[in-house]
């Protein structure tokens, strides 16, 4: 049997008394690629924001790899988390190298120098996502979807083994956001297991492995191919959706 | 006079290495202030330090001494009250920066005996570094450079995105407030330098003259810190022979540097 690595139950977060989540429950198993997707304002980040532990619920249980996040200790570092589109100022005086070693703070505390291992896992990282010959690049000076191969990279360079995306391809162009999800499909392949927040259904559903709709509450959580059959999809926006697949295909729910 | 006849004087060889010092330690602090878009709270911070002086003149103690205790409390509640109320940072900073000052004014009138060089404070009075006062910005000084040294790399990732360092296990809030401390120190021990109303100058322009030049962070540092050290200096020597006010001279100074690199990358870039 799988490890459970997340595992939320009966989770309620309120921000000035307005629910924002309301008994949300979720488990992702090792090895899941969840697509967590939803409308604007439906919690999704919240949702994350808890599992990375930098917001506490005002009730429920969260474990992430058997710990509370927000007490993970040296398990930190198993959890890879890239927010939403982080917009650099261009003139940030940092190169797409840079970016990459801070992924691997948690083992350099204090000024100590990159070890060979560090380079090597930054080399490794940035070589996977296609942007070594950028390393010495301003990251403020890549295109949207370079910059968040390279954030993908720094996420990488720390070993986890959970990858945490917010909105990865927003503002991205078609060609880039294609790129993208082939690289977390390949991840995805080599064993990580990833949870993907998306408003783009469309986009994700023939990538992820399970999907949860979200509007505050967790409305369903399953296997894609079920949960885009259920009716309660149009409840989740209010309206009718129409889905629109990577293979073209169009289906009215 | 020449350059040998002038570093005859104490006066001018204690003010210059107190120029290098805090030209060296202002600008590697600054760094952190410019990229997070903190050039404001500098200020605030620096006029909070009027308040401080002020305080420390009425209880009788080290003017400099409550000036840093205060600043860093100041700097402390202008976050906290960020927090709290959700504000943007310009608010609570606004508020403190006037109630700081007019914390002082009430203060500086409470003073019976009234002998304090109000103008040495607000401009800064390069013959007023003592010895002990040497030694006191030295000691701060290598203090704060250690700090900047070993939480490089920490405050780098919070400086380029504090969600994610947050979530890698560093300590964000209480990283916050060590920064704020120190910027706090660096303010107060410039302030004999260059002044409490000139000092957010120091912390801001040597960065802002480098950025756009370097491609990573260490240069940004390395070359801010040669920018600040030689503008010090070069404000200083000046200023003995145009017979200027020196933190005056070279805050102008520093400001044509920012200028001339901004107009030269402008011609550079297109």
């Amino acid at each position: 049997m799988s490890e459970r690595v997340v595992e939320l139950k009966d989770v309620w977060v309120r921000f000035d008394g307005i629910s924002v989540l309301e008994g949300v429950n979720l488990e992702v198993e090792e090895g899941d690629f969840m697509g967590i997707v939803g409308p604007n304002g439906a919690g999704k980040t919240t949702l994350l924001r808890i599992i990375v532990g930098l917001i506490r619920p005002d009730e429920g249980y969260v474990r992430v790899f058997g710990r509370e996040p927000w007490k993970l200790g040296e398990l930190r570092s198993l959890v890879g988390y890239i927010p939403q589109r982080h917009e650099a100022e261009r003139f940030f005086p940092i190169t797409v190298y840079e970016v990459v070693a801070l992924g691997r703070i948690h083992r350099r505390r204090w000024a100590r120098r990159l070890s060979g291992d560090d380079r090597r896992k930054i080399e490794e990282a940035l070589r996977e996502m296609g942007m070594l010959e950028h390393a010495g690049k301003l990251f403020g000076e890549l295109s949207g979807g370079q910059q968040q191969r390279v954030l993908l990279a720094r996420a990488l360079a720390q070993e986890p083994r959970l990858l945490i995306l917010d909105e990865p391809t927003s503002g991205i162009d078609q060609p880039s956001q294609e790129n993208f999800y082939s690289l977390l499909s390949r991840l995805h392949d080599m064993g990580m297991t990833i949870i993907m927040v998306s408003h783009d259904i469309g986009a994700i559903t023939d990538r992820v492995t399970k999907i949860a709709c979200l509007n505050r509450k967790l409305y369903m959580h399953g296997c894609p191919a079920d949960v885009m059959k259920s009716e309660k999809l149009n409840r989740l926006y209010g309206m009718n959706v129409f889905l629109l697949t990577h293979e073209g295909r169009e289906e009215r729910k | 006079m020449n350059l040998p006849e002038m570093l005859q004087y104490g006066f001018m060889q204690r003010a210059l290495m107190a120029g290098v010092i805090v030209g060296a330690l202002t600008a590697a602090i600054g760094t952190y202030v410019v990229l997070r878009g903190m050039a404001f709270l500098g200020a605030g911070i620096s006029h909070a330090a009027f308040g401080g002086v002020a305080l420390g003149y009425y209880l009788g103690l080290n003017p400099s001494a409550v000036a840093i205790i205060f600043c860093v409390l100041v700097s402390w509640a202008i976050a906290v009250t960020g927090r709290l109320t959700r504000l943007k940072s310009d608010v609570p900073i606004g508020v403190f920066f006037a109630a700081t000052m007019s914390f002082g004014a009430i203060i500086i009138n409470l003073i019976k005996e009234y002998n304090v060089d109000l103008f040495g404070y607000l401009f800064g009075n390069i013959l007023a570094v003592s010895k002990v006062d040497l030694i006191i910005t030295a000691s701060l000084g290598v203090i704060l450079m250690f700090l900047v040294f070993i939480f490089y790399h920490q405050f780098l990732y919070i400086t380029f995105d504090s969600q994610m360092a947050r979530v890698s296990g560093i300590p964000v809030v209480a990283m916050d407030m060590l920064l704020l401390s120190m910027i706090s120190v660096a303010i107060v021990i410039s302030i004999k330098v260059v002044g409490i109303i000139l000092v957010s100058a120091l912390l801001v322009a040597p960065s802002a003259t480098v950025m756009g030049w370097v491609r990573n962070f260490k240069a940004l540092m390395a070359f801010s810190i040669l920018v600040g050290v030689l503008s010090s200096l070069g404000g200083i020597v000046i200023s003995y022979y145009l017979n200027t006010p020196s933190g005056a001279t070279i805050v102008l100074l520093l400001t044509l540097t920012f200028l001339t690199s901004s107009i030269l990358l402008k011609i550079k870039k297109g």
